[in-house]
């Protein structure tokens, strides 16, 4: 052997032992899905639906086998009802394929935005989708009409009182700058309570409500862009069926069971020892109790004020849920010519693009893009129990 | 078969970026049945040029050139080719070389079974039937293409510089074979070469060209009888004074 | 007893083939796995997770789309195999075509030009909802293998000596002859390494052909499902899954050209 041999040899003996070492040293057991973000505010319950293009009852199996469904995808609040409705009516949920058969129904994913538009090809029969998808298509395509697209059923019906979207905060940011935190829940509050007034047609907010619904939810970016007046229609019947509320009453629990059921869809693939135990770490109802304990004098303190610091935000796109956080962020809802977060001494920025659905936010999370996200409360549970 | 040629007032002038440069001036010369013409001259000077023309690779720009009366206006099997680096189909077995162009003619298996079982004994290359052509050396290379431009029986054999590649014994010996084969069969063949020595060893005339635009220099007869002896005092005198006549033409370079 | 390493002993090319490329893999394991305490992040698990995912999915399937791993294998190999079986029925001609005509080739330059840099991630929502859900991935997965096997092919005709052209047509060839008989052939090796890079970029191509509106599996699909749910190990199992198909198409097509080389006589 000559001695390019003998060192290539010893180089790789060493590497090799280290790395053993390094290796036999390091915990590689299944690491603790302790979450790393914490539920500070729920956003929204209810406010999805399912359309197809039949008539067909939720308690009645009778014309649902062989149907094809979209749905935002595995691991949406949107996709599991489905597949628990699927189940109570003594059916198979699966991937589309070509083959089928009328004892299953069948699902795709699609994103909310181009369900529409999928639909209209016909090639599917129907959907579940959040608002303001859910009115849009049933605007889009009347019932009766030829294609037209009949309301199966509100989540309201299916699971009522459902929690949907929620703000989510990292650990690490919410450890260091809790004051930050309840400036922003305060900001929050203050657009939730305006938002639900605001909702009434006679109320002076809602024209104003409507503009900044269309722009978020219906406007695909263009600035110069008005709304029709089926836009209008549609996110007039689009309000009335989400329920915007902050509280986190019965959170836990909710957690809770949906961590044995994403456990047994596949979505969760880590085991959760404690399900209780982990959605109490999840949901942190502290700051929240904190700020509406003490409301009045919260606001009298942080109401404002400038410069308190800036906080980088990740939210979904075109989601008529998130409203109150954008009326909060881009509008002068409070008629002094600042924002609510500029109210309360905040400067918040967008941290990240606008997201098709939760795991884009949560992936924002892992990249370290954005201190506070606005998401699902499925995709929120499942990344924080795979370990993000 | 042979064939009788006639060049008649040919001209070529080739085009680049839009200028003309003459590279043959009117060149009219007849090659007579089973005659062997060899064509000499400085490089570069468009010997190439006239047998890619007899053979319908490149079309004169002026002039006509005939084979047995019929205007040359494309390739065709009637004037076989010999490449200086041989050309020959890598993908194919020597046999399936020698093959191809009764294949495209469309002959009966039968009959093209003789015929290159015939042609490859003429070049003695039988052993190596199925052998790869790049397991052939040199010499052996160009056998099977002349085999393969013989098999066809063409009126005329174009030789573009065919031993221009191989090193001084294998000429010598692929020269004398080449004698043999003529012996065999009756082809025109007009050669190309720029090896005075060899020429002078081949052929029945030898056409001097000039440098370019090339004209026609001399055309010399030799009437001695092949195989000849290169040793002869007529030999190196005829050699000698054809080296001389290019030489002048390099000269006035 | 000392073994001498004997170059020209087919056993032993084998085992030293087989030895290094097997030291190779395990560094490859080791850095994955030192990389993966190092970042201590979830989205590179460590190699026994990944292990523990693919026994999970070998012995339950995906729960999540109700597939068979198998399933999901048969699902993506079957989208590539007609992708390229139309990229190499559409590509080859076309390059031979274009190869020989100086107008064709000018005249589809700027054409293949534009389209050549277009992602095929960006083409799937596209041709997804322009076409179909079952002719839309698998015309994603040609893309990728259409550009590079189109060049190659034009680029191995006019590589071609023209001597050989003038041969085939001096010894009396016509056009459709010298065609097949000579530039095909003469191409072939061209074509063969345009395949292998097709094949490679082609697997590239499956996550984003199997990404939108999935209908009836695929590995495509259940990488990129798993990893928006944050079920990295599984996303590796699909990772390594598609790493190794490659391998085995690519290997496959690198054998073709061996037998092919060897018959043809052009190495």
């Amino acid at each position: 052997m000559n001695n390019v041999t003998v060192a290539v040899v010893v180089g790789f003996l060493i590497f090799f032992s280290l790395g053993t070492a390094f290796i036999v040293t390091s915990d590689t057991g299944e690491q603790s899905n302790d979450p790393v973000v914490s539920v500070v505010a729920m956003v929204n319950s209810e406010g999805s639906g399912i359309f197809c293009d039949r008539m067909l009852d939720i308690n009645d199996p009778e014309g649902w086998g062989g149907l094809v469904f979209m749905t935002p995808g595995p691991g949406t609040i949107q996709h599991e009802m489905l597949k628990s409705l699927v189940f109570s009516l003594g059916l198979y949920f699966a991937l589309d394929r070509p083959t089928k058969n009328n004892w299953t129904v069948y699902w795709t994913q699609v994103a909310p935005g181009d369900m529409s538009e999928y639909y209209g090809k016909r090639t599917m029969n129907g959907g579940i989708v959040w608002e303001p998808w859910y009115s849009a298509i049933l605007t889009k395509y009347p019932e009766g009409s030829i294609g037209g697209a009949y309301s199966v059923a509100r989540s309201a019906e299916i699971e009522p009182g459902h929690p949907c979207c929620m703000v989510v905060v990292k650990n690490s940011f919410m450890e260091q700058n809790e004051e930050l935190v309840i400036r922003f829940l305060l900001a929050y509050i203050e657009a939730v309570e305006w938002v639900n007034k605001a909702k009434d047609p006679g109320d002076p907010g809602h024209a104003l409500l409507l503009k900044i619904a269309w722009e978020t939810a219906l406007n695909k970016g263009d600035p110069s862009a008005l709304p029709t007046p089926g836009d209008i229609a549609t996110i007039e019947q689009a309000l009335l069926g989400i329920n915007y509320d902050y509280s986190l009453d019965g959170i836990k629990e909710y957690v809770t069971s949906l961590i044995s059921r994403f456990a047994n869809s596949g979505s969760i693939t880590k085991p959760v020892n404690d399900p209780a135990a982990f959605a109490g770490m999840l949901i942190n109802d502290g700051f929240l109790n904190d700020v509406t304990d003490s409301m009045a004098s919260l606001r009298e303190e942080y109401r404002n004020t400038s410069g308190a610091g800036t906080i980088r935000l990740g939210v979904l796109a075109n989601d008529l849920h998130q409203i109150a956080v954008r009326a909060a962020w881009g509008y002068d809802i409070t008629g002094d010519g600042k924002t609510l977060f500029e109210v309360y001494g905040l400067n918040v920025v967008q941290g990240g693009d606008f997201q098709t659905g939760g795991g884009g936010v949560m992936n924002l999370f892992a990249g370290n893009a954005i201190d506070i996200g606005v998401l699902g409360l499925p995709p929120t549970v499942i990344r924080s129990a795979n370990g993000l | 078969m042979s064939g009788y040629i006639k060049i008649d007032n040919v001209r070529k002038v080739f085009r680049k970026d839009d200028r003309d440069t003459v590279a043959i001036e009117n060149i009219s010369l007849e090659i007579g049945k089973n005659e062997l013409v060899s064509i000499l001259g400085p490089s570069g000077c468009g010997k190439t040029t006239v047998l890619r023309m007899i053979a319908g690779l490149v079309e004169p720009s002026g002039g006509e050139i005939l084979v047995d009366g019929n205007k040359v206006t494309g390739p065709g099997p009637d004037r076989g080719m010999v490449f200086q680096d041989f050309a020959l189909f890598p993908w194919r077995s020597v046999w399936k070389n020698v093959e191809f162009g009764l294949e495209v003619a469309g002959m009966p298996k039968a009959q093209r079974d003789e015929k290159v079982e015939r042609y490859l004994e003429i070049v003695g290359l039988t052993d190596f039937a199925d052998a790869r052509v790049h397991e052939l050396s040199g010499g052996m290379k160009q056998r099977v293409g002349i085999a393969r431009a013989m098999v066809n029986n063409p009126k005329v054999v174009l030789m573009d510089e065919p031993f221009g590649s191989l090193d001084a014994q294998t000429r010598n010996i692929m020269q004398a074979g080449l004698i043999k084969i003529l012996d065999k069969t009756d082809q025109t063949i007009v050669f190309v070469t720029h090896s005075v020595d060899e020429a002078v060893f081949l052929s029945d005339r030898i056409v001097i060209l000039t440098k370019r635009p090339a004209t026609i220099k001399e055309i010399i007869n030799i009437p001695w009888p092949r195989p000849r002896d290169r040793a002869s005092p007529e030999f190196t005198a005829l050699r000698k004074r054809i080296l001389t006549e290019l030489e002048k033409e390099n000269v006035m370079n | 007893m000392r073994i001498k390493y004997d170059n020209e002993n087919k056993l032993h090319r084998f085992g030293r083939y087989i030895l290094i490329s097997a030291v190779s893999l395990l560094v490859l394991l080791y850095v994955w796995w030192m990389v993966s305490i190092i970042l201590g992040t979830p989205a590179i698990p460590a190699p026994p997770r990944v292990w523990d995912a693919f026994i999970h999915l070998l012995n339950h399937g995906d729960v999540v789309t109700g597939y068979s791993m198998w399933d999901h294998i048969v699902a993506s190999l079957k989208r590539f195999a007609i992708a390229f079986v139309i990229a190499f029925a559409v590509a080859v001609p076309l390059g031979l075509l274009i190869g020989m005509s100086k107008t064709l080739d000018d005249f589809t330059r700027p054409i293949l030009e534009v389209l050549r840099p277009i992602a095929p991630i960006a083409w799937a929502p596209v041709l997804v909802f322009a076409i179909d859900r079952t002719w839309g991935p698998i015309l994603v997965v040609f893309i990728g293998i259409f550009f590079p096997l189109l060049t190659n092919t034009v680029f191995g005709v006019k590589k071609i000596e023209s001597n050989l052209m003038d041969a085939s047509r001096t010894l009396g060839a016509n056009k459709a002859q010298t065609f097949y008989k000579v530039m095909f052939p003469c191409t072939v090796p061209y074509i063969m390494n345009g395949i292998k890079i097709g094949l490679g970029i082609g697997w590239m191509c499956i996550i984003a052909a199997e990404m939108v509106a999935p209908y009836g599996g695929g590995l495509g699909y259940f990488i990129s499902m798993h990893a928006f749910n944050g079920s990295w190990p599984y996303v590796f199992v699909g990772i390594i899954l598609i790493s190794i198909l490659g391998l085995l198409t690519i290997g496959l097509a690198e054998r073709a050209h061996k037998i092919i080389a060897k018959r043809t006589g052009m190495e």
